[in-house]
């Protein structure tokens, strides 16, 4: 098996066009590839980790992050590349969000970024906090597909623009290969040892991803974190604790851009796979609650205590993190971190804020 | 299908087994009204089967259930069609069977799970979409057709008769047939000896399998926590009052922070001395920030005196999310 786990490829409508198609399907050479056909694609989930369909993006390139009602959004734009990962987190909303479950990566980037870059210049006014790890792990595949060769340079000379790389792997090869470092920031996703030990499945453990993040770090790129879903279980505590710790002990916090807390929540439709993929998880053990977007979330002393506690040590590591709430109502925001941007808009105000300060 | 000939002649009920031939579609019906009908005014539609292969007692094909009758009135013998041995394949005979009870009734949850059975022997899953499941009042979704197969083949008699009976809904059939036997037939006995209506009966699986899954503990272990025995044998309660209150110690069991805060939102607002015809309820799950009080009043006069009264309840500042703790507020 390669080094991504594909074991089947199918190429799209339209898809054979691309030249990085063909550059794809010389990498996968072993793989004989199937045209698209409904039978071809795998309904069962772990099938589709390992099934990369190539396929053309007719969509808008940049999409608003699909913040939900009655919860304050950072504004972050996707940008659209893929979606799906090889990574199989037992909590993954994708699982509900998409009705395929398959890997699908867009070969049309050129086209895509074209788009992108022609609205972020016809913008200048407007700083553009853009990220391609909302629908899958920014990183997992970008050995295959070349993600970092065309988004760097590309994003480092703009003068109004951000891109985040979100990934819990350790695939930054692709990255160190630049010397630019200008507007880019890396993040990793992180958790507790016991929660990314045994519910994020496939991925690398915390102390390989903070390895990963220091080799970035000083390599001089920008860092965020990402403790987002925060999972109440037993010992959680000591768990985050221990996280941070290892922060401490590896990543320097005055080169951390930001610093998310958003903890577990989902549409009600991903507890049943939940509980049919992963019968052994204990992510759906806590007092989950309908928030007001419809969506199961923690009863809200619970996500109190998570973020309190979160703030508590974080802060005593350093006091100038950039740490905001994912999807979290003014009144939480104020209680958990003793302030408010009381709306979407204050909280991106906020958080460009911080690129003009990192980044100028 | 060919229009194939039959001849008029008696029928020897003795001839026919009780047992319910490949044919068969009734499941848990009352015979009661048919044989009254007969009694009234005889066989009007007679019953067809198919003669037997040397010496072979016939096998019928349309009209089970009048054979029975007819035997529960004790007669001995009635005029029957009879198709010639052999002349009819299976599947034409389950379909002329099928599209003479559609004509003529509405099929239980059951007997529309025996239908889908026989008729996967003799169609691909798709065309079983397409062109029967409308016909027996289903959508032709293949969850729906795989869940009345589950019912046909997993559900034992017993199950089979409770849902017939209605003594458990089919919601909550869907859920129990994703269990294991053990753990179905311990839902099975509860709902059999208390009374739930459907949504009850699916809210109380949904929460004695979480309870179990977190607590690792059987489905028995955790009603047994739930003083389900005590309950049971309470005598000043009745059967709604009874599931009501056993919902209640699950969700408590199940959801401890939330209860507990409306448990202590509920007596402070007991506490508080209202005005009549006022009310305050929280937020759905205390979700969003703001509660909200109802006032209803005769006219202007009687709302500003319940104001008054309102403004000058000091109680009132001790009115703030139930997990927090504010005690110089109520000072």
């Amino acid at each position: 098996m390669n080094r991504w786990g594909i074991q089947r490829v199918i190429v799209g409508e339209g898809a054979r066009d691309y030249r990085l198609t063909s550059q794809i399907l010389a990498t996968l050479k072993d793989i004989l590839p199937v045209t698209s056909q409904r039978t071809a694609i795998p309904a069962h989930g772990t099938e589709g980790k390992s099934t990369l369909e190539l396929a053309v993006n007719r969509g808008a390139g940049l999409k608003p992050c699909p913040g939900t009602r009655g919860y304050i959004c950072c504004g972050y734009q996707i940008l659209h590349l893929a979606t799906q990962c090889p990574l199989d987190c037992s909590y993954c909303v994708l699982q509900a969000y998409f009705q395929e479950n398959h890997i699908k990566c867009f070969v049309n980037i050129y086209q895509i970024l074209d788009q992108v870059i022609k609205q972020i210049d016809e913008n200048p006014s407007k700083i553009f906090r853009v990220g391609t790890g909302e629908f899958t792990d920014s990183l997992a595949l970008d050995s295959l597909m070349g993600w970092s060769d065309r988004l760097v340079q590309l994003f480092s000379q703009r003068k109004n623009a951000i891109l985040e790389f979100k990934t819990k792997t350790v695939s930054i090869e692709g990255l160190l290969r630049f010397r630019e470092r200008k507007n880019i920031v890396v993040s990793w996703s992180l958790n507790s040892p016991e929660m990314a030990a045994t519910e994020e499945h496939r991925a690398p453990g915390l102390r390989a991803r903070l390895e990963a993040a220091r080799r970035c770090q000083d390599e001089g790129y920008m860092l965020g974190l990402h403790f987002d879903p925060l999972i109440y279980h037993r010992s959680w505590r000591e768990g985050y604790q221990r996280t941070v710790e290892m922060l401490d002990s590896y990543l320097r916090p005055e080169r951390i851009i930001w610093i998310s807390l958003g903890s577990l929540r989902f549409m009600p439709s991903l507890k049943a796979i939940v509980r049919k993929r992963r019968p052994s998880s204990r992510i759906l053990d806590g007092e989950f609650v309908t928030g007001l977007d419809g969506k199961l979330r923690y009863f809200k002393p619970i996500r109190l205590e998570l973020y309190g506690w979160l703030r508590e040590i974080l802060d005593a590591w350093s006091r100038d993190l950039g740490l905001y709430l994912c999807m979290e109502s003014d009144d939480v925001w104020s209680h958990a971190l003793g302030w408010s941007p009381s709306s979407s808009q204050g909280l991106s105000l906020y958080l460009d804020e911080r690129v003009k300060r990192f980044f100028g | 299908m060919e229009a194939i000939s039959w001849k008029l002649g008696e029928l020897a009920l003795e001839e026919v087994s009780d047992a319910p031939g490949l044919s068969c579609m009734s499941f848990g019906f009352d015979l009661e009204p048919l044989v009254r009908s007969i009694e009234q005014v005889g066989v009007i539609n007679p019953p067809l089967l198919e003669e037997g292969r040397e010496g072979e007692p016939p096998v019928p094909i349309c009209g089970y259930r009048r054979i029975l009758a007819l035997k529960a009135l004790g007669r001995t013998s009635c005029m029957a069609r009879f198709l010639a041995a052999g002349s009819i394949e299976p599947k034409p005979a389950f379909l002329m069977n099928l599209f003479d009870n559609v004509a003529t009734r509405e099929f239980n949850s059951v007997e529309k799970g025996m239908i889908l059975s026989r008729l996967s022997l003799f169609f691909r899953e798709d065309e079983i979409l397409d062109r029967f499941m409308a016909i027996l009042g289903l959508p032709p979704r293949t969850e729906a057709l795989y869940l009345y197969l589950a019912i046909d083949q997993e559900l034992d008699q017993e199950m089979k008769r409770a849902l017939v009976r209605k003594t458990v809904g089919l919601r909550a059939v869907q859920m129990l047939l994703g269990l294991d036997a053990g753990r179905r037939k311990c839902f099975f006995r509860l709902f059999e000896n208390m009374t739930f209506n459907a949504n009850q009966q699916t809210e109380v699986i949904g929460l004695v399998e979480e309870l179990s899954r977190i607590q690792d503990a059987s489905p028995e272990a955790i009603l047994a926590n739930a003083r389900i025995a005590e309950l049971v044998a309470q005598g000043r309660l009745n059967a709604p009052q009874k599931a009501r209150a056993l919902l209640r110690t699950l969700r408590k069991m199940r959801f401890p922070q939330l209860t507990e805060a409306e448990r202590i939102f509920k007596t402070r607002i007991g506490r508080l001395d209202l005005p009549g015809g006022t009310n305050i309820s929280h937020p759905p799950f205390f979700e969003d920030p703001n509660y909200r009080m109802e006032i209803s009043f005769r006219d202007g006069q009687e709302l500003m005196q319940k104001l008054r009264h309102l403004s000058e309840l000091p109680a009132l500042k001790c009115l703030y999310n139930p997990w927090e703790t504010k005690e110089e507020a109520c000072r």
